[in-house]
């Protein structure tokens, strides 16, 4: 790590990594209006654990292929975790609406996809929705998924499985309740 | 509907993400600066992190020793008098025969009861003088540090390598900890199962079951 002021060092990685982190948090069920805030308190904690001597290694602040240092992945996924027990949410079943979804993108566009993509959360099991957004979406691999998560990368091939499965499953009942007169 | 993948056609939306607005960006710098801002100031003289992991982690063992001597006085295990047995015993019998790593007597007049002080005795012995109250500490300072991963990690490696520790019950309750941390409920909840079937009477058994819950 730089022998920079810790405050600057702070600074600094948040204007290289502050939309990954809040893409991350938001993929984890962080509200739209509670974003910054919680993102803020990923910097604040890496801070602290920088101010104790508990700072990461330049290998855990190295962002490679343009993901978060796992330092910070692993500060937002674990504070976007807390946010979600201590907001209670447990709902069972998502309130999206799938109404004219089309997979292509002239008749369904970018922003409509993603902000359904959020709202399937809650139709997947959360640990299962973890590894789905860790592999399908901010790429990282099975070996570095169970180094990262201390899984095997069996389970986590089948979390992934069983959350495409259940979206999958929403999806198409959504598409059969759309066209329904 | 078109052909294309439905889920492909989210997974390729999602990934498509971009910048936040330069106007919440400036926002959110100006709200980490305040909050960076509220901590208090940075001590004069760190100490080491090996020094400070070292001291949560007495720390923390001195908590969960003081809260097993409570709940040992207040509830009294079969185990508990067995072992204070072991040490009438010794007392009487002394010397003991000599005792082989796996714990099985080499004196050929030693009958059955007195086989179970041996083992009992060589338990005590093993867990008296290995090293797995390290693998504990630096477990708990893990956690202490928000390195769940890490603490999981060595609370494995302490499980192998002391698979009848007497810290078994401590170890059982920090792996409930870290996978609740990990976010791994599912996991969790079973190893908290588990930490209650074992270890029953257990003065831990409320913090696991706040952890698995989330308080």
């Amino acid at each position: 790590m730089s022998p920079r002021a810790p405050e600057a060092l702070i600074e600094h990685l948040w204007t290289l990594h502050y939309a990954r982190t809040m893409h991350a948090l938001r993929r984890r069920g962080v509200a739209e209006e509670d974003l910054d805030d919680q993102a803020a308190e990923v910097f604040v904690s890496l801070l602290q654990r920088v101010r104790d001597g508990r700072g990461p290694s330049d290998d855990e602040l190295d962002a490679r292929d343009g993901r978060l240092p796992s330092a910070l992945f692993l500060l937002a996924r674990q504070r976007a975790f807390n946010y979600r027990r201590s907001r209670q949410r447990n709902p069972v079943h998502a309130e999206e609406d799938l109404s004219g979804f089309d997979a292509d993108p002239a008749v369904f566009d970018d922003g409509r996809a993603r902000t359904l993509f959020l709202e399937l959360r809650p139709c997947v099991d959360e640990d299962a929705w973890d590894a789905l957004v860790m592999h399908r979406i901010e790429g990282y691999t099975y070996p570095e998924m169970a180094e990262l998560l201390v899984r095997s990368e069996r389970s986590l091939k089948h979390l992934v499985h069983i959350a495409e499965e259940a979206l999958r499953a929403r999806l198409c009942d959504g598409q059969k309740g759309a066209r329904r007169p | 509907m078109s052909d294309r993948d439905p889920l492909g056609r989210l997974y390729e939306a999602e990934r498509a993400r971009v910048d936040e607005p330069d106007a919440r960006r400036e926002a959110a710098r100006e709200r980490l600066r305040r909050r960076m801002a509220e901590l208090p100031p940075a001590p004069a003289a760190p100490r080491s992190a090996r020094g400070v992991r070292l001291a949560s982690g007495l720390v923390g063992l001195c908590v969960g020793a003081v809260a097993g001597f409570v709940a040992g006085r207040a509830t009294v295990t079969p185990r508990v008098e067995l072992r204070e047995r072991v040490v009438v015993r010794e007392v009487v019998r002394d010397p003991l025969p000599v005792m082989t790593d796996a714990g099985a007597t080499t004196d050929a007049d030693a009958d059955a009861e007195v086989s179970s002080v041996h083992r009992e005795v060589a338990r005590a012995r093993t867990t008296s003088s290995d090293d797995g109250l390290t693998f504990i500490a630096a477990a708990q300072s893990a956690l202490a540090h928000d390195n769940p991963a890490d603490a999981l990690r060595l609370l494995a490696e302490h499980a192998a390598r002391h698979p009848r520790s007497a810290l078994s019950e401590e170890r059982d309750a920090l792996r409930v900890r870290a996978l609740s941390r990990l976010g791994r409920e599912r996991e969790a909840r079973a190893a908290a199962a588990r930490f209650h079937r074992a270890h029953p009477s257990s003065a831990l058994g409320a913090g696991v079951d706040a952890d698995v819950n989330g308080r």
